[in-house]
């Protein structure tokens, strides 16, 4: 129980290894999806945010441009209307100063052929600048070329700006130059005009665009950036020395995360900055989700295992509750009845019951021992299936013939209904197969009333896979009390049974039902059940095995002999190696029951020496006890087998212990025993082994 | 030479008696004022530009009729600038592009540039470089040299 409890523990263990596990690898999943989503995603937003922003500032540069062509034409336009006023006679330094005026302009410059250049303008001191024009090549070339209106920007000294406009002159040969001093307000309309490109978005998740020069934020979507230096912003502040162009990085401001890309467009520089947090808004929600979607499984799990776990200590409880219901009970009447016979030394009537009713109690104790043991090997899986050859008429034959006393003792009638097949000799494990049928039938008994009955039939089924392989079907029908939907879904389990209101009379353990199905199932066949409450129940058992080879004669024979009552001791020689002086009493008093001489050992060493001192053959059999002072029973016998003696390696061995594991079977046997016999004594039992033992030949005919 | 896309204008002979915009001090300029070829049309008037960017600017307005250019300019631009534009089928002049040293230079300089160009070939950077302006290598093979 303690070894169970301790393995049920390290299973727990490893779950919630395993669940952790799986839960990291769940959220972390999670987590690295939507991340790799949201990045996807949020470089699309980040690129098409990118694209806007161009677009814009190419419209804006169209729009500069635009107004830049229409200055600069209608600069030339005025030129020309001077050029046609001259070619009408208009001439002198006067008119050139009235059209200046008229067409607001800042210079015109007059260029003939042999005469001086006439000159007027409003702004002084820029003369050296307009005559280091008058000698570019482009400029002079207009002279000679009628067709070409030439037009330029440039930039003096001081930084002041001028469009200028040169065409040829048609009065007489030489050029116009008109010239326009460009309002630095109206490089600040345009700068208006940047600021305000991007003032009209409004992004998604809290972004910020922000186009700017070299040096200055020249527009953003947040009014309030505008005119700041760049390097004065914290998001901007050395990110393209850090960062490469086009390309998702990050940025931090106030301790925030941001998700950024910065793209160049002609001189501007095009920043994205989208907060990470709103950025991966989905994603801390995935995995909010999927870490609570997981504690709620695991709590649910954990919930589960602990029903699970309470109901196994129920059970438990339960259990040794019953176990403990189920001693008393027995040993209670035994220790009454001894009462009660003491009181009435004289009366052999109330003698004789009392001792019935004791053998009845300890029997029952030992049932309950034996499903305790049984059960305990099943769960630590300690079951050896054995490879024996056997015939399954006989065996099933057999257990009716035991069985069918029990059935008498409650008034049910047990009864074979068919035994229909042709493979009967099959190799197998007869001892498990067995105790199925034992179990079903027992049960089928116990849980009866009174002049019900029970059916058992063995059926070969056809469906064999190969020659090799018969499939037998066991059925189990019963009139008994059956058993409700409820109980029928853990009749399996341990320690279950039923108790109906008012029927207490059941003498189980709860284990019988528990130890078929292990059976059945390491015996890979198959177990079905139909009950009905009230109406009885009918199991039926599928067990595969593999066909004998040969007729085994021995094998029949074994199981068809002839009762054991009729077997006799009498006049056999028996050397009882026991230890304790109760045992020794008991065999001793058995087997002179049975008319055979006893020589008592009380330990192996004993055992050895007085075989040792006796004649050869004058010691038939030797019934050994095995846990013994001195010299233990397996070693007393190898001992005997090693001896110098004719009779040494023929006389019978038998183990007669407590030690009822099937392997202490096995070691008995590689010890040099034949056979061996439980304890407490089965006195038929016993009788038989040792008759076997003693005429092996009556046996294998 | 390219158009407004609504414009009459099919050849270049249709550029008689029409304004043209040129970028100042490039080849198509003198083309248009020295008028040393026949296929060069009679045009009324040359606007000289700064730079291609207002020269467009001019023919989006409708100050001028077309503008002339080189051809890669003026593709980029025509994707570029506001506007529907068309080009005219017919070329002012086929040029081969040349590159020249120093006259007493050691031809160090040369062999380097030459090496480089054909490595440049060979790894598909030219192609690459070309292809973004919209020309094919066959375009550049199908002159008379390279």
């Amino acid at each position: 129980m303690k070894r169970s409890r301790n393995r049920s523990h390290l299973f727990s263990n490893k779950v919630i290894l395993l669940a952790a596990l799986a839960g990291m690898l769940l959220v972390g999943g999670v987590f690295f999806f939507y991340t790799q989503k949201e990045r996807q995603e949020g470089t699309r937003l980040i690129q098409e945010t990118l694209e806007i922003m161009r677009l814009q500032c190419l419209r804006y540069e169209n729009l500069t441009v635009q107004q830049k062509a229409q200055n600069q034409v209608q600069l030339l336009e005025k030129a020309k209307e001077l050029r046609r006023c001259l070619a009408q006679g208009e001439t002198g330094e006067e008119f050139l100063k009235e059209y200046l005026e008229e067409q607001r302009l800042t210079g015109i410059v007059l260029m003939g052929s042999g005469e001086p250049d006439l000159r007027v303008s409003l702004d002084e001191g820029q003369e050296q600048n307009w005559t280091a024009i008058l000698q570019d090549k482009n400029v002079l070339d207009v002279a000679s070329q009628p067709k070409k209106n030439y037009v330029s920007r440039i930039q003096m000294e001081d930084g002041s700006l001028y469009d200028y406009a040169a065409i040829a002159r048609k009065d007489q040969p030489g050029l116009i130059l008109c010239y326009t001093q460009v309002e630095q307000s109206s490089d600040d309309e345009n700068q208006i005009g940047i600021e305000n490109i991007l003032a009209a978005f409004h992004l998604q998740m809290d972004g910020i665009m922000l186009i700017a020069d070299d040096t200055w934020i020249l527009s953003s979507n947040e009014n309030n950036l505008r005119g700041e230096a760049v390097e004065a912003y914290p998001l901007t502040q050395g990110y393209t020395e850090r960062a490469e162009a086009d390309t998702l990085g990050t940025a931090e401001m106030d301790g925030w995360k941001y998700m950024s890309c910065y793209s160049r467009w002609k001189g501007y520089t095009l920043y994205v900055f989208f907060p990470a947090r709103a950025f991966f808004k989905t994603r801390s929600f995935a995995v909010a989700y999927a870490v609570i979607l997981y504690i709620l499984l695991l709590l649910g799990l954990v919930i589960i295992r602990q029903r699970e776990a309470h109901h196994s200590n129920q059970m438990r409880m339960e259990f040794l509750r019953r176990m403990s219901h189920d001693i008393r009970t027995p040993v209670n009447g035994i220790r009454g009845m001894i009462r009660i016979g003491n009181r009435y030394p004289d009366d052999p009537e109330t003698q004789r019951e009392c001792r019935e009713k004791i053998w009845e109690a300890s029997g029952f104790l030992t049932d309950l021992v034996n499903d305790v043991l049984d059960m305990g090997r099943l769960e630590f899986q300690e079951v050896r299936l054995e490879k024996e050859s056997f015939n399954l008429r006989s065996l099933v034959n057999n257990v009716y013939s035991v069985m069918e006393g029990q059935g008498t003792d409650r008034s049910v009638t047990l009864a074979i209904d068919r035994l229909e097949g042709t493979h009967w000799n099959l190799i197998g494990s007869p001892v498990h197969v067995r105790r199925i049928l034992t179990n079903l039938i027992s049960n089928a008994i116990k849980y009866n009333r009174e002049g019900g009955k029970v059916l058992i039939s063995c059926l070969e089924k056809e469906e064999a896979g190969s020659p090799d392989t018969a499939v037998f079907e066991f059925l189990c029908e019963d009139t008994g009390i059956g058993m409700s939907r409820d109980f029928q879904k853990r009749m399996f389990e341990q320690f279950t049974q039923e108790e109906a209101a008012g029927e207490q009379s059941h003498h189980g353990t709860g284990l019988g039902l528990a130890i078929v199905k292990s059976l059945v199932t390491e015996m890979k066949g198959t177990i079905r059940c139909q009950s009905e409450r009230g109406q009885g129940t009918r199991f039926s058992v599928l067990l595969p095995f593999t066909v004998a080879p040969q007729e085994q004669g021995q094998v029949q024979k074994q199981e068809e002999q002839p009762p054991a009552s009729t077997e006799s001791l009498k006049g056999v020689t028996v050397l009882l190696v026991e230890d304790n002086e109760l045992n020794m009493e008991i065999a001793e008093f058995i087997l002179e029951e049975e008319g055979a001489f006893v020589q008592k050992a009380w330990n192996g060493r004993e055992a050895v020496q007085i075989f040792e001192r006796s004649e050869p053959g004058e010691i038939q059999v030797i019934l050994m006890d095995i846990m013994m002072p001195v010299m233990d029973g397996e070693e007393a016998a190898r001992v005997i087998r090693r001896l110098t003696r004719p009779d040494s390696r023929t006389v019978p061995i038998i183990a007669m212990t407590a030690n009822a594991f099937e392997e202490d079977v096995q070691t008995a046997r590689n010890a040099g025993m034949n056979a061996h016999v439980p304890k407490p004594i089965d006195v038929e039992l016993l009788k038989k082994v040792i008759y076997e033992n003693l005429y092996p030949e009556t046996h294998n005919g | 030479v390219t158009v407004s896309s609504e414009s009459a204008i099919a050849t270049l002979s249709d550029l008689e008696g029409k304004r043209v915009a040129v970028m100042s001090s490039t080849k198509p300029e003198s083309l248009f004022l020295e008028q040393a070829d026949d296929q060069i049309p009679d045009v009324k008037e040359v606007y000289c530009f700064e730079n291609m960017e207002l020269a467009f600017a001019a023919l989006q307005a409708g100050y001028v009729d077309a503008v002339a250019g080189h051809e890669p300019v003026i593709c980029q631009y025509m994707e570029t600038a506001a506007g529907e534009y068309r080009l005219l089928d017919e070329e002012l002049l086929s040029v081969d592009v040349g590159i020249a040293f120093l006259k007493d230079g050691d031809g160090k300089l040369e062999e380097t540039l030459e090496a480089v160009l054909s490595d440049m070939e060979e790894d598909g950077t030219l192609e690459f470089i070309l292809s973004s302006y919209g020309i094919s290598m066959q375009d550049i093979h199908g002159g008379d040299g390279q």
